[in-house]
């Protein structure tokens, strides 16, 4: 079955920051999940790859949460 | 002036991962080059052999989150750095110490292709934001100090030495003595010296086909990819620390000809040898062995075998003289350490590497049959003698150190 949104997401942060996935929740901070700028940009990077969707830079810097990157990512 | 040991090796080539498997297989005349399967709408690419390294899975070596961080020139070039620790039994304190050179050929090409292919290919707008840190030519030494909580992490690179060119196949074995104590300029106590290369572009793509029930043509030579390290100390050091000894490396040379960009000439391969001669205080004559650079093209093999013959004069029919490119294929910056560790273990067990696939002897007339294992006798001083693109050739000196190396 393929993976919704949700769990692209979650996996790819947590693989990119090694982290537990049940940690990184919708409402994390991503700064306090130790995702800086250059991984957010990683990030859209991978997700833009995974996804199909196009990621504006602007964007890429106002996400906050876990969960504005997948409100983001909803085509 | 003090001696310059060799005393770890590591090194990872399409005969396998370790110094052991690259040299059994050196040994026994087993060949890494097969033909190429490409994948789908890649087909009419015209490579048909490469010499991968075909046994390796990243996810076998690298965490997964530091494997899209790592292009496949620095994963080889962190394995081989990790054996040569190992193997030279190094601890804590004397890597902290240690300067790590690296030589590559070409860089991350692995990067570089993925780049492309997302770029023009599919059209996409942004690139991986790590491209330039993953695929420089220096990432290999950079990832290797900064990405890795293996035994890699204590290696602390001298920003001073932080070098990586001029490599191409020549270029892997550039400076040795230079960084080593009482060697000309030397002033550090040890260094490792880190050879890295890919040949044609990223070889990660490829499947092998099904080999030939035989190998007969010299053009089985191909492109390959790779990595070797040795550890170089002074003597003093080694002998301090009671290291194993594999050799000295007694002399060296370098010359770039300033000819064509890719025809070699001899006179540089000539300059390049008798200046290693000389920094070792060697005749000739007291050469047994020369590990030649024998890419097996038209250009290169009678050009190295007039180099050969100019140095070396009544000697040369005397020389045993061989080429493992055919075993490991060609694998550029990797080429020269590879070799030097073929070299190397040469004189540890006496042995020579035969020339596979070779045909035409009248061209290299003084070259060792294919599958010949020529014993070796006494002091063997061999010499690697790399060209590469651009005119550059190396040539180290290596002397056995029998019993009692301090005398």
């Amino acid at each position: 079955m393929a993976q919704s949104i949700d769990e692209i997401v979650v996996g790819l942060i947590a693989r990119n920051k090694g982290l537990d996935p049940s940690t990184v929740i919708p409402a994390a901070e991503l700064a306090s999940l130790g995702i800086t700028s250059l991984d957010a940009i990683s990030l859209a990077y991978q997700l833009e790859e995974a996804l199909g969707v196009e990621i504006a830079n602007a964007d890429i810097e106002s996400l906050r949460t876990v969960r504005d990157i997948t409100d983001r990512c909803v085509v | 002036m003090a001696r310059v040991v060799i005393t770890g090796l590591g090194c990872v080539s399409a005969l396998g991962l370790g110094v052991e498997r690259f040299w059994s297989g050196l040994v026994t005349g087993e060949t890494g080059v097969r033909p190429l399967v490409w994948p789908a709408g890649r087909e009419a690419v015209k490579v048909a052999i490469g010499a991968k390294v075909w046994s390796y899975e990243p996810g076998d070596w690298f965490p997964a989150n530091q494997i899209p961080l790592l292009d496949r020139f620095s994963q080889f070039a962190i394995l081989a750095a990790r054996q040569a620790v190992a193997d030279g039994g190094l601890g804590q304190e004397a890597i902290r110490s240690a300067a790590v050179v690296l030589g590559t050929g070409c860089g991350g090409k692995e990067t570089e292709e993925q780049t492309y292919r997302h770029l023009y290919r599919e059209g996409r707008g942004r690139v991986h934001p790590l491209t330039i840190p993953r695929g420089m030519p220096s990432a290999a030494t950079e990832s290797g100090q900064h990405r890795l909580g293996h035994p890699w992490t204590g290696l602390q690179c001298d920003h001073r030495l932080r070098l990586f060119g001029p490599c191409r196949c020549a270029g892997g074995l550039t400076h040795p003595r230079r960084l080593c104590p009482g060697g000309p300029g030397g002033r550090y106590r040890r260094s490792f010296h880190l050879r890295v290369a890919q040949g044609m572009g990223s070889l990660a793509d490829f499947v092998p086909g099904p080999m030939p029930p035989v190998l007969r043509e010299s053009k089985w030579r191909g492109s390959g990819e790779g990595a070797g390290v040795v550890v170089l100390e002074s003597e003093a050091h080694a002998l301090a620390r009671d290291a194993k000894i594999y050799a000295e490396l007694a002399g060296f040379g370098l010359s770039s000809d300033a000819g064509h960009i890719t025809d070699p000439s001899p006179n540089g391969a000539v300059v390049a040898m008798r200046a290693a001669l000389a920094d070792a205080g060697l005749a000739p004559a007291a050469i047994d062995y020369v590990n030649a650079h024998g890419t097996g093209t038209r250009a290169n093999d009678p050009c190295e075998t007039r180099a050969i013959r100019q140095v070396f004069g009544p000697d040369a029919d005397r020389l045993v003289v061989s080429s493992t490119k055919a075993a490991h294929g060609h694998a550029m910056g990797a080429s020269g350490a590879l070799e030097l560790i073929a070299t190397t273990l040469a004189i540890r067990d006496g042995v020579v590497p035969p020339t596979l696939n070779l045909l035409d002897r009248a061209r290299g007339a003084i070259w060792t049959m294919s599958r010949t294992r020529p014993r070796l006798a006494g002091s063997v001083p061999p010499c690697p003698t790399p060209f590469a693109f651009g005119g550059l050739n190396g040539g180290p000196r290596l002397r056995r150190l029998s019993s009692a190396p301090g005398a």
